[in-house]
């Protein structure tokens, strides 16, 4: 390696290790706090504050060339894309009434058997149970993976 | 560091790049891509998460108050001691300390194993409480120990099913980081450390570092659920 | 007097003509070419692999064409057709567009292209082309052993709890042929980036670099979105754990986030590195520089931004929020100005220049005008109050088959013609090449265009018994699905004939710029003696005519 390049020193990964097993304690001692709605994001606040010092010391990106930190970035900005669109959907579902408004997340009853469909589509089984009986032809018919 | 080997490191530059720099600065884009697509695959399993933990919010705290989050906790620290030894045996590749190296990459690989050993057992607890939701083990949750109805205690079957597919997904790739690990070892018993082969150290260390992350992640998100 | 007597004349024997040393030459044994890392022998592995492919997801297509010439059910039963649709789709996608040009024609031309000897990591190019093949032999197996009958949309819970067919099986085989597309979009990115010769700065790269380019981003970052909701899939079937099972309240539309969340982006995977064939064809048979460079540039980058952040245009229907869908309705509306863009470019490119109508600008032609068609009905099914009547309808088929046959292959084939010499050395026929291009636009034409309107009028896709009134449309569309096979087996004889027998061609027989040209046909195994230097901007055709 060359000489002058600037590197992270042994007392940096010391100090950095020391840093995380405090924030180690603290997420465990925040997640006993009763922050209600702010929990989550409190705690995932701190795992990334982990997750910055292992990136920027452990793995060297203090020092790396700028395409390196972009690189490093990308997956956190695309599983953000992937989180939000997701939650985007389920968490404005109900905001909206009518054909395509569907039911509020929280709402379902019992998905899947008999009550949910009727429910979801607003009519009748064929019969009652007929739904569930033949539910479970399928479920235990099923020979192949 | 003077070494009795008589064996010649590999040679370092390959054929398709011009000089070191060049090829150092593609090894290292490379692994960091390919640590993108990680995050997208486990992203993948915690969107998931997140959406069931939304939609079935009770059975899945009732669930999470199963888990051993001393056990969780201790694991993380093993991990987080792994990631300092490891970033302490790149440094020692760097500067060409073959027994530091050999010493701080056993230390790194002890400590992979005492967390698969912890984990472990920890799955072996939930084979004895029937809360492992593969066909063929009998899965039972006690509902009224937590305050749920029977169709909101089937609801903790999604819970465990991806607890044991987000930690064994993780388990599996503490495996392949141990494998890479135990061919570094040997590289570095067989050929000599010189300042100028630690690449391949440096750019394992990079994903040894990356499943440590995702544990950092992994651990708030099954075990510390609405604790309080 | 000479005691010597002279010998009669010899004559001298015939020249022989020591072939230079180029890829192809060095090492005829089976394992040089299995155990290659040569950027250019693997591009020649993945050719022969997708062509294989290509042709299995046709014979598919075959049968089901011909069921579908009566509205009964006279061919096969219903669970046969839905295998058969199934593994049309599952191959075609994954194991013959998704690999197509990238595998094959960036492989091979993409090192060249920039000035360099190889790609980033060539041993990592070998990987993925056996895990190609892994993934293929564990699908090959499905389908001789009963095939899976999910759909290549996998939706659950159908493909997690109920179906009975092989799904896992599949599930896992594309679950490994897509980390081929990782560590191929992983090697472009680091090559293009890291391995340019001295001079190419990024504005002088050609157009097919920078679409591969982005086509590797999103290889990268969206196939392992796809391999989560995979294992998922598989974890269930195989262990029986309930993730999607909608008794245990499993969400299917969680599902198809994760899914469509890859396979939106994967389109763009299947078309941009098409475009940017179009670009090189265009400006090398209208010998132009390709107007609006920068854009057609940019607009690849932004075609893959924007492709990540539409996926839920196909789940309107499915049970999402209304919100969401008007959020992402809006999102594919935009991603219609990059393509139009490129469109727009091209045709602008070609005012002025002098056109050679030779096969490749054939498949260009086709190309531009094809899939701007298949654009445009996008657009029509972007819209939710219109993509209520069309969803699930001929219309959908009909609008992705003209992107992906009446765009992607064309372009493929006409990059395969464009680029055959430089591979091989030698010349296709051409008037069988020109005559096959056109039997494949009117072949095609015919099978897709009566399918827009089957859908628009309702009839329904995956069905194979329909009514009545739809049939005369369907046989149009059979019809012309035995002419688009025809025409593809055309070029898969004339090309493997002109293998031995087509004229030899020198190191640049279309005059054309470009560094791939300045190396002998077919290159020497490390592309170029000496590293060029590169001191002008891409399709300087300008240049070539003032000082030819």
């Amino acid at each position: 390696m060359s000489e002058h390049q600037p590197h992270v020193t042994v007392k940096q990964y010391y100090g950095v290790f020391v840093a995380l097993m405090v924030l180690l304690v603290v997420t465990i001692l925040l997640a006993m706090v009763h922050l209600g709605a702010l929990n989550t994001p409190v705690a995932m606040t701190v795992a990334t504050i982990k997750t910055v010092l292992v990136m920027t010391y452990f793995m060297h990106l203090r020092y790396a060339a700028r395409l390196v930190w972009l690189f490093a970035g990308a997956g956190a900005v695309w599983m953000a894309m992937l989180v939000g669109g997701t939650l985007n959907d389920y968490e404005s579902r109900g905001w909206f009434t009518g054909r395509l408004g569907s039911v509020p997340v929280g709402e379902f009853q019992g998905v899947g058997t008999s009550e949910a469909i009727q429910l979801r589509s607003g009519s009748m089984p064929a019969a009652p149970g007929a739904l569930d009986a033949a539910e479970s032809v399928h479920r235990e018919g099923r020979t192949k993976d | 560091m003077s070494d009795t080997t008589t064996a010649h490191a590999p040679s370092t530059l390959v054929h398709q790049f011009d000089d070191i720099e060049q090829q150092r600065l593609a090894d290292t884009m490379g692994m960091w891509l390919f640590l993108a697509t990680e995050v997208l695959l486990f992203g993948g399993l915690f969107t998931t998460f997140f959406v069931y933990r939304s939609m079935h919010h009770e059975a899945f705290i009732a669930a999470c108050q199963t888990l051993d989050m001393v056990g969780g906790g201790i694991n993380t620290g093993v991990l987080l001691c792994s990631s300092l030894t490891m970033a302490l045996a790149v440094h020692a590749a760097q500067s060409a300390d073959r027994r530091k190296l050999i010493a701080l990459l056993l230390a790194t690989m002890v400590l992979g194993l005492a967390f698969l050993v912890i984990k472990f057992s920890e799955y072996a607890h939930k084979y004895h409480e029937h809360h492992i939701p593969i066909r063929g083990m009998a899965f039972h949750f006690d509902g009224e120990e937590h305050g749920l109805d029977a169709a909101h205690a089937e609801e903790t079957k999604l819970f465990y099913g991806l607890y044991f597919a987000m930690t064994g997904v993780h388990a599996a790739h503490m495996f392949i980081g141990l494998t890479i690990l135990s061919i570094l070892l040997v590289r570095a018993l067989r050929y000599p450390t010189t300042t100028e082969n630690y690449m391949p150290v440096e750019i394992s260390g990079l994903y040894w570092h990356l499943i440590d992350l995702v544990w950092i992640y992994l651990y708030p998100t099954l075990y510390l659920i609405d604790l309080h | 007097m000479s005691i010597v007597e002279e010998l009669p004349a010899v004559p001298s024997p015939a020249p022989v003509e020591v072939p230079e040393p180029n890829y192809l030459n060095a090492g005829y044994t089976l394992r040089s070419w299995l155990l290659t890392t040569d950027h250019k022998r693997i591009g020649i592995l993945y050719l022969i692999s997708i062509t294989f492919f290509f042709f299995v997801g046709g014979a598919a297509a075959t049968l089901f064409r011909l069921e579908l010439m009566t509205p009964g059910a006279d061919l096969v039963e219903s669970e046969t057709y839905n295998k058969l649709f199934t593994m049309h789709g599952v191959l075609m996608i994954f194991f013959f567009l998704i690999p197509s040009i990238p595998a094959v024609l960036g492989n091979f031309l993409i090192p060249m292209m920039i000035g360099a000897r190889d790609l980033a990591f060539p041993k990592l190019n070998l990987i993925s082309w056996y895990l190609l093949v892994i993934g293929g032999l564990f699908t090959t197996w499905v389908m001789l052993v009963g095939g899976v009958d999910t759909g290549w949309t996998f939706y659950t819970p159908y493909s997690s709890t109920y179906s009975n067919t092989y799904v896992m099986v599949t599930a896992i085989g594309i679950f490994i042929t897509g980390f081929s597309s990782i560590l191929t979009g992983l090697n472009f990115i680091v090559t293009i980036h890291t391995m340019r010769a001295p001079g190419m700065t990024w504005f002088r790269l050609p157009l097919f670099v920078w679409s591969s380019y982005a086509t590797s981003l999103i290889n990268v970052l969206g196939t392992p979105v796809l391999a989560a909701a995979l294992l998922l899939i598989a974890l269930e079937r195989g262990l029986g754990i309930g993730i999607f099972d909608p008794a245990l309240g499993g969400d299917p539309i969680l599902f198809q986030h994760l899914f469509w969340f890859y396979s939106h982006p994967a389109v763009y995977i299947m078309v941009l590195p098409a475009m940017g064939v179009e670009s090189e064809l265009v400006a090398h048979f209208t010998r132009n520089r390709v107007f609006g460079y920068k854009f057609v540039a940019m607009a690849s980058l932004a075609i893959a931004l924007l492709g990540f952040l539409v996926w839920g245009h196909h789940m309107f229907v499915s049970g999402q929020s209304y919100f969401a869908g008007v959020v992402f309705s809006a999102l594919s509306y935009m991603i219609a100005i990059p393509s139009a863009i490129k469109v727009f470019n091209w045709t602008t490119t070609m005012y002025g220049g002098t056109i050679r109508w030779d096969t490749p600008l054939l498949y260009a032609m086709g190309f531009i005008g094809l899939f701007t068609l298949g654009g445009l009905t996008g657009l029509f099914l972007a819209a939710p109050s219109l993509d209520i009547h069309m969803h699930d309808t001929y219309f959908v088929v009909a609008h992705f088959h003209y992107i992906m046959v009446g765009g992607t292959v064309m372009a493929y084939l006409g990059g395969i013609h464009f680029w055959w010499p430089k591979m091989f050395g030698r010349m296709y026929p051409e008037s069988w090449a020109r005559f096959s291009a056109i039997l494949i636009f009117v072949g095609f034409n015919l099978t897709f265009f009566p399918q827009f309107i089957l859908g628009y009028t309702g009839m329904p896709r995956r069905y194979h018994i329909y009514a009545e009134e739809f049939q005369v449309l369907n046989v149009m569309s059979s019809a012309g699905a035995s002419i688009l096979g025809v025409g593809y087996l055309f070029p898969m004889c004339y090309l493997f004939w002109s293998l031995k027998y087509g004229k030899p061609a020198g190191p640049n027989p279309w005059n054309a710029t470009g560094l791939e040209w300045q190396t002998p046909s077919p290159p020497p195994t490390e592309n170029f003696p000496i590293t060029p230097i590169v001191d002008e901007a891409p399709y300087a055709y300008h240049h070539k005519e003032l000082t030819h």
